[in-house]
């Protein structure tokens, strides 16, 4: 496949990425609307409404189109032809589409522009053993990170202290990043992984979509009890629904350290999955969009 | 639901409580983070703005925008987190005679105290609805600031028709509706045990 192919893909994925939501996530809205009462109810009507005009014309759902991460499964293409594809990608992307120009320089603070700058756009490589290309865009908006946090427990620390430690957040962060809310948690011995692994199942995850083994089903579904308990509601109006499904995932922790980590999206849970493979097929499957040659 | 036209009056603002939905028309403008700490820098100065400000409702965003022939087009355009410019709100408020806030998020104690005072309000418009927003931008009237601030922090006056839902969450009178909610739920949950 010629290099060009590949950007025009990435770049069509980048696209969809702001102005339409995945199809799971959209009918979790509509689901929640149709259960929701008072104030959010009249909001999450609005947030329907917006999210089909910018899904039909095309305009970014949220104006705040994030910072983009990207997770790689780079199948049998060579890492640095697809960095350079994703850059390349974006570089169009922030005129065509437009995005917002997020990237600011941290120590003059001048907005650069665009959005790729030191380090960003941020890559993660994963190699499975098969020639699929999967990549999976990720804009994350600014307003949803006001809800991270990366703990350091006792590794004896029991399963409530976790539990307080989320739905306290998610208290305290009220209607600051935009809920009903989506949450990753990630469990691990250090706070690079525990935050990896929180990333990754809030993205890789379909909503409504449990984890494999029964304990960590059981405790995601708590969490989200719990959560749904403290009345938030959409944008903090008061309401049954502040947490929208929650998923947990977890690494082997170190004997002296449970890390937990929070990674929250707001109602827009963002995301669309590319998968290509040479000369077969090329889809966006987060959104069932075929994309011609 | 209420309908109110920019620029506002006190008797304008003291027809709402919080909690009412509100649909905004008329003049009105963009403003956050830096953009608030240059307009007060400027009025302290006493150098002159390029517009006046009395009267007209801040919003509290940063847009998607695209160039056309014809001039400026805003793409989507929802609020941002307002709890950032609670530091400087009162100050702005006091210095520019805006009327009113919109933004996400709600804000705190001092934004309270500056409403109630200078008969302003602040309301919530639903974070992330941006294509929506847009749809109700009748005409990007100017920019300012755009060359020192970027696109996100520039002052961006829009005109606009029905702009809305705004649910009022800070009155001229004292109330905060996010404190009164969580009054409410912890009463609630006092009486469940």
């Amino acid at each position: 496949m010629k290099d060009e192919k590949l950007k025009d893909y990435i770049k069509e994925a980048i696209k969809v990425s702001v102005t339409s939501l995945p199809c799971d996530v959209k009918s979790k809205l509509v689901e929640t609307y149709e259960k929701e009462e008072g104030l959010s109810k009249v909001f999450l009507k609005a947030i329907i409404e917006n999210v089909e005009i910018a899904d039909k014309e095309s305009r970014p759902i949220c104006q705040d189109t994030g910072t983009f991460s990207f997770f790689v499964r780079r199948g049998n293409f060579e890492e640095y032809k697809i960095r350079e594809a994703i850059i390349q990608a974006l570089r169009e992307a922030n005129e065509e589409i437009p995005l917002r120009p997020n990237a600011i320089d941290f120590l003059t603070r001048k907005n650069l522009g665009g959005n790729v700058g030191r380090f960003l756009p941020w890559v993660t490589w994963e190699y499975p053993e098969d020639n699929i290309l999967r990549i999976t865009v990720v804009p994350k908006g600014g307003g949803s990170e006001v809800l991270s946090v990366t703990r350091v427990l006792p590794p004896v620390s029991q399963e409530e202290e976790m539990i307080k430690i989320i739905v306290d957040d998610v208290f305290e962060a009220w209607a600051k990043p935009c809920p009903p809310l989506f949450l990753g948690i990630g469990i691990g011995p250090t706070s690079e992984i525990a935050t990896n692994i929180a990333k990754r199942a809030l993205y890789e995850r379909k909503v409504g979509e449990r984890h494999e083994e029964e304990a960590i089903a059981i405790l995601e579904t708590k969490i989200m009890e719990r959560a749904n308990k403290l009345g938030i509601g959409t944008h903090g109006l008061g309401g049954k629904f502040s947490v929208l499904d929650v998923h947990l995932d977890y690494a082997s922790i170190h004997p002296a350290s449970l890390v937990v980590s929070i990674v929250g999206s707001c109602w827009a849970l963002r995301r669309a999955t590319l998968v290509v493979e040479d000369n077969k097929r090329a889809e966006i499957v987060s959104h069932n969009i075929k994309l011609s040659d | 639901m209420l309908e109110l036209r920019t620029p506002l009056k006190e008797e304008d603002v003291e027809k709402l409580s919080a909690g009412d939905v509100v649909y905004l028309s008329g003049t009105i403008f963009t403003s956050r983070d830096r953009t608030q700490l240059k307009i007060i820098e400027m009025i302290k100065k006493g150098l002159s703005l390029p517009i006046s400000l009395a009267g007209l409702v801040e919003y509290h965003a940063g847009p998607v925008i695209k160039k056309t022939e014809k001039g400026w087009a805003i793409l989507s355009v929802g609020p941002t987190t307002s709890f950032r410019m609670e530091k400087y709100e009162a100050e702005f408020i006091e210095l520019t005679n805006i009327k009113g806030i919109v933004g996400k998020g709600g804000m705190g104690k001092l934004t309270v105290e500056a409403c109630k005072k200078n008969k302003a309000f602040y309301g919530i418009y639903p974070g992330g609805a941006g294509a929506l927003a847009a749809k109700s931008i009748k005409q990007v009237k100017d920019n300012y600031f755009l060359e020192e601030l970027g696109v996100p922090e520039a002052m961006w006056v829009l005109e606009v028709e029905k702009f809305g839902p705004i649910v009022v969450a800070i009155d001229s009178f004292g109330n905060n509706l996010y404190d009164q909610i969580k009054r409410k739920i912890a009463e609630e949950n006092k009486n469940e045990r």
